[in-house]
């Protein structure tokens, strides 16, 4: 029989319904479609610096039923939705919608996650009410920065970025992410601003439009405007 | 049937693939006229590009070749090369059909391939048969054994009309100005197996393909790997011809795959991968070879037993992960993928080369036909068919099969092939022989007494043996041998083309035996028989040197080595030959009856379609009943109900006045060879003599009686197939609170039965999604060691998973535990994700248990002289091509005594065992080999010790007068002589000789090489 020292967990104590709670959330509905196959788990950038991102185990550990300790994740809380799991799932799961499902449904039940018991916040955090909300659209207005919004954070061009080969401060993704969230200042102070060759690669591959090459110069047209030069 | 309806006696058979080929040839063995339709320039389809064949790595082309050239010299079959249907009208028994005849710009009829054509082509295209890796001409052959072996000119973008091609062909056979071609044909049934193209990757960009050189598909590898394909079976990689020293391979791109509309399984990728991966460390064991994959679908016949050599003899390393992206150093060109170890950690790992394992689409060209035909498609674009109607289409007389009707491999497409045959034939039965034409062959010559006139072709068979034997200096050494008068050298001595060369040089040289040296007379002795035979010349006056297996492979590295063993291989082949005579055939009268064995499903089909197709048959059933197995299935996992078949079938066998059944009878003995078989049978204790001129073998199977678990212990413990009568008797409740726990691989892919039964998976879903069906919220788990699901049948597994069954994987070597605690019934098992232990209290505790052989089969086996496998299952002849024969002539295999398998293939094998026995009991006599065992009854002293060893039954010893005294001697029925030679080896006074094989004749072949 079991030894001892391995937890051996009972199912008829776990909420064998949970599953079915998620499927009624919007996003949740193909939960159980999951077939364990660790693609999403394969794709999850984040779970290369920070292995308590694994959506692989905390799906199965939802289709189990083992509802506290899905709540008590760190994963459904700090993920960011990306979705290049979901872009990987062979079997349409919206990790990202189910995450933020748990946490609905988390919430409903009164659960809260404590700051104090988590490493979360020890972390460096940005503070959006410093950053310039409007950067997005300034983007937005000028010419070929139409669809900036549209990007997913599918990493497609920094995959694609041959100089992020050889240097890291080229990162198209992440240079999206900071304008989207209106880091201004880091936006026009950024060493890739003002590097980068603007050979569209990127802008090729992205599988939503976003024209990465005509948004850097639009940001650098902005930046200039604003007074800012190259850092470099 | 009024006047304007007449049935017609041919059959259009869509698609040249290996099941469109299979149908053509049994078809046309059966007395029909045969239209086979192809759309390219050859027939072969994707069989002709594969490099080896799982699980017996039979080279592809090899199994493939003869039967292209029997197709083209078939006098039944027209080859409709670059044709396409354009419309059909009527009905079943009486279709016409409009075909459009593409232009080829050469003239089949005059065309030799000698490729002076392309040769002088300034044009270079990429090649498609080479999957882009290397370049041909526009025009060209798409491959050296193409049938028909034409040419072709390319001329969508390619040819640029230069003429340089009409200035160089001798043969006069270029047209320019073909004209495409209607062409109206009348036929009574048509078979369409348009057959499969492979998915392309690009639909899944993150694994790189097109963008990084070192990624390919799994086709593009097994040209790779073709000792014809454009690296000369050197496997290296694109980027820089390099040999990799790590090669991947990425399961499932393309299947398993919904958010890509290929929500199915492609049934076959899991087991050529590793095919591949086993024949790349055959071709250099220092490659590292991984398969990153889902779940193993090991689930045919001797498939897992191929998987467990893969690992374990060929360390080929098997990782449980789908890859989600695959990204290239730029510099290297190597491949860097990221996934999660089993054990839980990260990891990201370099390799030299990735394989795509791309699934099975159906046919591009499929959807386009079916609109033509009127006849349905399933969602996917596959075409709709019943479980248990699996060979028909919606539209009556229209039969389909191969990857059309679902993603299958090639035996299961060759079976579905002659079961569809046994449909056509079976409608066209009364108008059979009536469009057919007899084979004449010219007059045989008579060489007796004439000096021996040897020609010798030598086969450079690509670069297989040209590669490493020289071989025109092989060629110049044949002709300063005795007697040979002729020799020549051939790219591929087994092409059309060099059959009209060899029948050329008899007739020039006036050659009265001939000389192949080649490959290995086990596949191409009988082709190089017929074509000296059509050239005037007995067959037995015909020696083949195997200067490939025996020299050419094994001596790879020596080539000068080889190059002088294939001398010695010629000069011993051309001493044998001198002495060779001319052997007769024997033309036998048959019995056009069938006898089948087991009257379940398999055997009632088998029967029904036999008496439907217009012969006798004899059914005889062990049991008091018939129905076998069947009798305890209720429904199919697509909800067809089995029970109300089952007794529509016995009605239908019962009531059809050719079919004789012998219920609660067994098999005493059978006698006799094919066309020709007595068989006594035993019933109400008294014996009965049936004679018969073929043997169907639908003997059944059993189900596994579990030991373990509790079971027989707890009357909670049932099996999945008590489970099943339950839910359909309805004698089960369930609540929201039931809790029922399935168990997976109960005796099977253990060490008592390590093969996997096939149909277990799919039965505990298909019973999951009815007690869901029950209710709703019942709670079902699933322990599985592999979800097998393959086909269509994983949308049934994604069914259950979306209904809340739940499935937990556990490894065989820690498998679950089930114990009562109290009267609570607790299952424990290790969930592998959790890395902890689940404890589940069940209310009923299911066991998937195995199909395990019957107990009759050895007995059975011995009766009719006919090998089992390791696992007790009947063997077939050959698991690619002749998957429901056996070795011996006349019998033949279906349903659970072959292997474990579900119903509708089950039905699927029943026809074709039915289409097989048809094309001999449509014979009006047939002919054996001459290849028989003679006694010379002076020397022979009667000891009977040949009687004792001959494994056929074929020796008597009889009283008889010799030279005036009375004495006992050997006599051997040649009817029954399988020419062995056991007899004459074990002879103790050398006075028995095999025809053909006579001492003199071996011991000048011997003393020619000493």
């Amino acid at each position: 029989m079991a030894e001892p020292q391995v937890k051996i967990i009972r199912l008829s104590e776990l909420d064998l319904n949970f599953k079915y709670e998620i499927q009624k959330e919007p996003g949740g509905e193909n939960i159980t479609r999951c077939f364990a196959c660790g693609s999403c788990t394969n794709a999850c950038p984040i779970r290369e610096i920070d292995e308590k991102y694994n959506p692989r185990k905390i799906i199965h550990m939802a289709l189990l039923g083992m509802k506290d300790e899905v709540f008590k994740s760190e994963f459904v809380w700090l993920c960011s939705s990306h979705y290049t799991c979901f872009e990987r799932c062979p079997q349409g799961v919206n990790i990202g919608a189910i995450a933020s499902a748990v946490r609905s449904i988390a919430i409903k039940e009164g659960f809260y996650p404590d700051p104090q018991d988590s490493s979360w916040n020890e972390q460096e955090v940005i503070e959006f009410d410093e950053l310039d909300q409007e950067l997005k659209y300034k983007v937005a207005a000028e010419e070929g920065g139409e669809n900036i919004s549209r990007c997913f954070a599918c990493g497609s061009c920094t995959a694609m970025c041959p100089e992020r080969e050889r240097d890291e401060r080229y990162n198209p993704r992440k240079f999206i992410r900071m304008i989207i969230l209106g880091m201004k200042k880091e936006v026009f102070q950024s060493d890739f601003l003002w590097l980068c060759s603007t050979h569209y690669r990127c802008a090729q591959r992205c599988p939503q439009g976003v024209n990465i090459k005509e948004i850097m110069n639009a940001i650098k047209n902005i930046a200039t405007g604003e007074g800012y030069t190259s850092p470099l | 049937m009024d006047e304007n309806n007449k049935k017609i006696g041919a059959v259009m058979v869509v698609g040249g693939g290996i099941g469109g080929i299979q149908a053509s040839l049994d078809l046309a063995e059966s007395g029909f006229k045969v239209y086979l339709v192809e759309k390219n320039l050859s027939i072969g389809g994707v069989m002709a590009q594969l490099d080896k064949t799982f699980p017996t790595n039979d080279c592809s082309m090899c199994i493939l070749s003869p039967k292209l050239v029997e197709c083209a010299r078939h006098r039944n079959i027209e080859l409709l090369t670059r044709c396409e249907v354009e419309s059909i009208e009527g009905s079943a028994g009486n279709f016409k059909i409009k075909v459009k005849k593409h232009p080829r710009f050469v003239d089949v009829s005059k065309c030799t391939g000698c490729g002076d054509c392309a040769e002088v082509c300034p044009v270079e295209v990429p090649d498609e048969y080479e999957e882009n890796l290397a370049n041909r001409k526009a025009i060209y052959r798409p491959f050296p054994q193409a049938t028909p072996g034409a040419f072709g000119i390319d001329k969508s973008g390619a040819c640029c009309e230069c003429m340089q091609c009409e200035k160089a062909c001798k043969a006069e056979a270029i047209l320019h100005n073909m004209l495409e071609q209607d062409i109206e044909l009348n036929v009574g049934s048509v078979i369409v197996f348009p057959g499969f193209d492979e998915f392309e990757p690009k639909l899944r960009e993150e694994y790189g393909y097109g963008l990084f050189s070192n990624v390919v598909t799994s086709i593009e590898f097994e040209r790779i790997l073709s000792a014809s394909g454009p690296f000369q079976g050197h496997v290296v990689r694109c980027s820089d011809k390099k040999t990799p020293k790590k090669i991947a391979w990425i399961q499932c791109v393309g299947s398993r795959d919904s958010k890509i509309e290929r929500g199915y399984c492609s049934s076959v990728c899991c087991m050529y991968a590793t095919k591949q991966a086993l024949i790349t460390k055959e071709h250099s064991p220092d490659i590292r070879t991984t398969i990153f994959y889902i779940d193993m679908r090991a689930y045919g016949k001797e498939f897992d037993r191929y998987i467990e050599r893969a690992k374990l003899e060929y360390k080929v390393r098997y990782i449980r992960s789908r890859i989600s992206e695959v990204k290239e150093d730029a510099k290297t060109h190597n491949l860097k993928i990221k996934y999660e170890r089993e054990d839980g950690e990260l990891v990201t790992e370099e390799f030299d080369m990735l394989v795509l394992s791309v699934g099975l689409d159906v046919s591009r060209s499929a959807k386009d036909l079916a609109e033509k035909l009127n006849i349905n498609l399933n969602s996917y674009g596959f075409a709709r068919v019943d479980s248990l109607e699996p060979l028909k289409t919606s539209r009556p007389g229209i039969f389909a099969g191969g990857v059309f009707s679902g993603p299958k491999d090639i035996p299961e497409t060759v079976t579905s092939a002659s079961g569809a045959c046994a449909l056509a034939s079976a409608l066209l039965s009364s108008v059979r022989g009536t469009l057919v034409a007899e084979k004449k062959y010219p007059a045989e010559k008579d060489v007796s007494g004439d000096i021996p006139r040897i020609g010798v072709f030598v086969c450079q068979c690509g670069i297989n043996i040209g590669g490493v034997v020289n071989v025109p200096l092989v060629v110049e050494y044949a002709k300063t041998l005795p007697f040979v008068v002729y020799a020549e050298d051939n790219l591929y001595t087994c092409s059309q083309d060099t059959q009209d060369t060899i029948k050329e040089a008899i007739a020039q040289h006036s050659l009265n035996r001939v000389v192949v040296a080649s490959c290995t007379p086990r596949t191409h002795e009988p082709l190089f028989q017929e074509t000296i035979r059509e050239a005037g010349l007995n067959r037995h006056l015909f020696e083949m040197a195997n200067i490939r297996d025996q020299n050419s492979w094994v001596h790879m590295k020596q080539p000068r080595e080889a190059t002088e063993k294939a001398k010695d291989l010629v000069r011993m082949a051309v001493a044998k030959v001198s002495l060779k005579e001319p052997l007769g055939r024997i033309s036998l009268k048959l019995t056009s009856r069938g006898l089948v064995i087991g009257g379940g499903l398999a055997g009632m089909v088998s029967a029904l379609r036999l008496a439907e197709e217009g012969y006798e048959v004899y059914l005889v059933e062990k049991e008091d009943t018939l129905g076998g197995q069947a009798k305890d299935i209720y429904y199919t996992l697509k909800g067809e109900d089995v029970q109300k078949f089952l007794s529509k079938l016995i009605e239908k066998v019962t009531s059809n006045n050719k079919i004789h059944i012998f219920t609660a009878a067994t098999i005493e003995k059978i006698e006799g060879f094919v066309g020709n078989f007595k068989t006594t049978i035993k019933l109400n204790s008294s014996l009965k003599e049936l004679e018969h001129g073929a043997v169907i073998v639908a003997s059944g199977a059993n189900e596994y009686q579990p030991t373990e678990y509790l079971f027989g212990k707890d009357k909670r413990v049932v099996t999945q197939r008590k489970l099943e009568e339950l839910i359909a008797t309805k004698k089960l409740n369930v609540s929201n609170q039931s809790s029922i726990v399935m168990i997976q691989c109960i005796g099977s892919r253990c060490d008592e039965n390590p093969y996997c039964s096939r149909v277990c998976c799919s039965e505990a879903i298909k019973n999951a999604l009815a007690l869901k069906k029950m209710n709703k919220q019942v709670n079902v788990y699933i322990l599985y060691r592999d979800v097998r699901t393959y086909g269509f049948k994983e949308d049934w597994y994604q069914k259950a998973r979306e209904q809340g069954v739940l499935f937990i994987r556990y490894e065989e070597d820690d498998k679950p535990e089930v114990k009562l605690n109290k009267d609570k019934l607790e299952v424990l098992v290790k969930d592998l994700i959790l890395e902890e232990k689940l404890l589940i209290s069940a209310d009923l505790v299911v066991l998937s248990t195995a199909t395990v052989p019957s107990e009759d089969n050895k007995e059975l086996s011995q009766l009719l002289k006919v090998p089992l496998n390791e696992d007790g299952f009947f063997m077939e002849a050959h698991a690619k091509l002749r998957p429901v024969d056996f070795a011996t002539d006349g019998i033949f295999v279906c349903g659970l005594a072959h292997s474990p398998k579900f119903i509708e293939e089950s039905i699927c094998q029943a026809n074709a065992c039915a289409a097989r026995a048809c094309t001999i009991l449509s014979r009006d006599e047939l002919e054996v080999e001459g290849i028989v065992a003679e006694v010379n009854e002076l020397k022979c002293k009667g000891c009977r010790l040949c009687k004792e060893i001959c494994p056929y039954g074929a020796i008597d010893v009889e009283l008889k007068k010799v030279l005036g005294k009375e004495k006992e001697v050997a006599r051997v029925n040649p009817a029954l002589c399988k020419g062995c030679g056991a007899c004459s080896a074990s002879c103790r006074s050398g006075s028995i000789d095999l025809k053909g094989f006579s001492d003199s004749e071996i011991l000048t072949q011997i003393g020619a090489l000493v």
